[in-house]
């Protein structure tokens, strides 16, 4: 059974999660769609050229679960068919998490299940705050604490 | 015409009731609430007193640093009971120092059980034909290539049953596999397998948890056990029950080791003598002695055992705060609730817990007397308003409950507060009849955190005051009752899928638990019950004439736990049974079951003024 393939190559007519991303990324659709497959939900992916926003709300449109992906060089982004398009679920920038986390994220989502836990690719390098990423964290606290 | 403030200090909150007294006729001017500072009873208490206070002040339309106002502040006269309640959870810890796995990884791969000895997957071409074995995969080794090896070792014969596996990978392998094996993946201690060992792999289809490797007898099946080792593996079989994946792996005799540390016994010294219980008995039997030993005179615990441990502390702690010697503290009531406990199993490769029976007590101390002419006289000194000690707690609870419309004599008060329950009953002849007994709000956290597991106390509180739902989308959540609230803002990501406390109208907060709702909503009904309608029944029989409910006419519910939610609808509904009418009392007809003990201060002092 396939688990992930290009929009319309699949031969059965599973509804699927939809990842849009441009053909400069092509290789980077089978790392995403590995993350949907360890949680049993299988997805198409299709080229697309835009911003993060437009290309996961298009594809949330376009998918027949009505969850789509947006991956762009500078970040990936989840959305639902149901939301502004300006305000994609989840948007995620300078890579913090993994491809395969975006795609058991998506996967979740369709099941109902929380989701996983980020991880966070730590560089140890980077062990020192700046200003960005505690502004980052600050913001992230808000919105899990509704005030944002 | 004098103001007068009656300020009630509690284990948990400092309540204040401000009134103008003229003749007998009396005015209420404000109510406040502020946290105690301190134990009750200590001079720390002076800056609770004085927030209270000055709320009070300028709900009075006074500004808030106006102590002159006031003329006389009235304490109560606590009982002489510390009412600060040790707690603590008894358990049997077993450690099993045996190799096993069991845990819910979200994704196990396959299903099916897989018997064979353990082998990394770098040695899977060194293996002879025929042989069965269980592969090991560190999470260096993506999936391809493992499901590469596993394909590999099948085509030459190699009988590869099962497999451990390192990331979450399990589904992944499984896939790409050309036989299904069942996979346990998410395994965090990977490097503590042992090799070379026989071993079993079992994955349950979804839905279900592992069948064979939580029964004993499957285990002695599989490897072959003896009689007594089937014995040593039983506290392996029991942390197994209920997960959906998991591996057991025989380790030579020797390497599995038991270590018990008991629970011990209590003493409990009555007027017929000490009578001694083992904690493992539960709850109901320790119950049952305490009503048998009843007054009771001391409870001691067994030394060198963890509730012998317990008792000692809590003769430390007040001994510490009273300033009185070990021998005159004296432990004069004891609440028991059964419970379950998560213990770690040390020996486990993926953070395994196992549910233990646990026992939670509160016990309740009494010293001779609590210090509360000092408190009045550093009132005096840092707020600059004349204090007096006001008349007994109990019957200031009472007059304050009076003050709920529709009650009459014969009345009694439950008081449900942080620390301890207390009950108190005036007869028509206006005799009043007191008790104290330990267990109240706060042993309902210390239940609700054990059971569930939780450290973070503010979690804890506020799984207890406040109703559950669960995020089903993000546009809608359902409530523990079934209802289905719709948001027209989408919940943030954090919130899907999981269950969340309703804090404020549009104000959820996640709990990062992997139980399911009905799970903590059974947590915390259940904890309220044992503690809070236990409690009322044990309470009311002590006060009651002739120890029977049935002749008490009025229970009017006050203190901080009689605001819960549901708390006080459980009393209702429990003593509706013994024909009583209870209910959430309302003091002055406006405040709820709030500031009874202040109102009654006020209202006695009034009285005593013009006799």
């Amino acid at each position: 059974m396939t688990w992930c393939g290009r929009a319309g190559e699949f031969r059965d007519e599973r509804p699927t999660i939809l990842l849009l991303l441009p053909e400069s990324l092509k290789d980077k659709a089978y790392e995403v769609g590995t993350g949907a497959e360890e949680e049993g939900v299988p997805m198409e992916w299709d080229f697309m050229d835009g911003d993060l926003k437009t290309l996961a709300w298009e594809a949330a449109n376009r998918s027949r679960l009505r969850v789509g992906i947006g991956i762009v060089p500078e970040g990936c982004a989840i959305t639902l068919a149901n939301l502004d398009p300006d305000q994609p679920l989840i948007l995620v920038e300078n890579g913090r998490a993994s491809l395969r986390w975006f795609g058991q994220a998506a996967a979740r989502l369709v099941k109902g299940l929380p989701l996983p836990p980020m991880e966070s690719k730590e560089d140890p390098e980077e062990n020192d705050m700046d200003d960005s990423k505690v502004r980052e964290i600050v913001a992230r606290v808000l919105r899990q604490m509704g005030l944002a | 015409m004098p103001i007068v403030a009656g300020i009630d200090i509690g284990n948990a909150t400092t309540e204040v009731a401000l009134a103008r007294v003229d003749k007998g006729s009396v005015e209420f001017l404000a109510s406040s609430i502020a946290y105690t500072t301190g134990i009750k009873g200590t001079l720390q208490n002076v800056a609770g007193v004085r927030r209270a206070l000055s709320l009070a002040l300028e709900q009075a339309g006074w500004s808030r640093e106006d102590f002159k106002k006031v003329d006389l502040v009235c304490l109560n006269k606590a009982a002489p009971v510390i009412g600060d309640v040790a707690m603590e959870t008894i358990t049997e810890t077993i450690i099993t120092e045996s190799t096993m796995i069991g845990h819910n990884p979200s994704t196990p791969g396959g299903v099916g059980v897989g018997v064979g000895e353990t082998m990394t997957i770098f040695d899977l071409d060194k293996v002879e034909r025929g042989r069965h074995v269980v592969v090991v995969i560190p999470g260096s080794v993506n999936f391809e290539e493992a499901a590469k090896m596993i394909n590999d070792a099948f085509s030459r014969g190699i009988d590869v049953r099962g497999a451990i596996c390192q990331s979450d990978d399990g589904v992944l392998i499984v896939n790409r596999l050309s036989k299904v094996i069942p996979i346990v993946d998410e395994v965090k201690a990977i490097d503590r397998v042992p090799l070379g060992m026989q071993c079993c792999v079992e994955v349950a289809p979804p839905g279900r948890s592992v069948e064979l490797l939580s029964n004993p007898y499957d285990i002695a099946t599989i490897f072959g056990l003896s009689a007594d080792e089937t014995r040593q593996i039983v506290p392996v079989a029991k942390a197994l029950i209920g997960n959906r994946s998991a591996v057991v792996i025989r380790t030579p005799l020797g390497e599995v080791k038991e270590r018990r540390i008991p629970a011990g016994e209590l003493y409990i010294i009555g007027p017929t003598g000490r009578r001694n219980i083992n904690i493992d008995e539960g709850a109901n039997a320790i119950m049952e002695m305490v009503e048998s030993s009843w007054p009771i005179q001391d409870v001691f615990g067994q030394p060198g055992t963890n509730v012998g441990g317990m008792m000692e502390r809590v003769r430390k702690t007040m001994s510490e705060l009273t300033g009185l010697p070990l021998g005159e503290i004296h432990i004069k009531d004891l609440l028991a609730v059964d419970t379950m406990v998560p213990q770690r199993v040390v020996g486990g490769l993926a953070e395994e817990f196992a549910m233990e029976n646990g026992v939670a007590l509160a016990v309740m101390v009494e010293a001779q007397e609590l210090p509360m002419h000092r408190l009045a006289s550093a009132i005096e000194s840092q707020i600059g308003v004349k204090a007096e000690i006001g008349g007994v707690e109990a019957e200031m609870a009472i007059m304050g409950a009076l003050t709920t419309p529709g009650t009459s004599t014969p009345l009694a008060v439950l008081d449900l507060g942080a620390g301890s329950t207390d009950a108190s009953l005036m007869r028509p002849n206006g005799q009043v009849e007191l008790i104290h007994l330990a267990g109240a709000g706060n042993m309902v956290n210390t239940i609700i955190a054990s059971e569930l597991g939780l450290d973070d106390m503010e979690l804890v509180e506020n799984i207890k005051m406040h109703p559950l739902c669960k995020v089903e989308s993000v546009f809608h959540v359902r409530l523990e009752d079934g209802t289905v609230r719709f948001f027209d803002k989408p919940l943030a990501p954090e919130l899907f899928g999981r269950v969340a406390l309703i804090l404020g109208e549009n104000f959820l907060s996640p709990i990062l638990l992997d139980t399911s709702i009905e799970r903590i909503r059974d947590v915390r009904r259940k904890a309220k019950r044992e503690v809070f309608v236990t409690n009322a029944t044990r309470a009311l029989k002590r006060v009651a004439p002739a120890q029977n409910i049935r002749l008490i006419d009025f229970v009017v519910l006050v203190g901080g736990s009689a605001l819960d939610f549901e708390i006080p609808n459980m009393i209702t509904e429990e003593l509706s049974r013994y024909s009583v009418v209870a209910g959430r009392g309302n003091i002055r007809g406006t405040l709820g079951p709030r500031n009874a003990v202040a109102t009654g201060l006020v209202l006695s002092t009034a009285r005593r003024k013009i006799l």
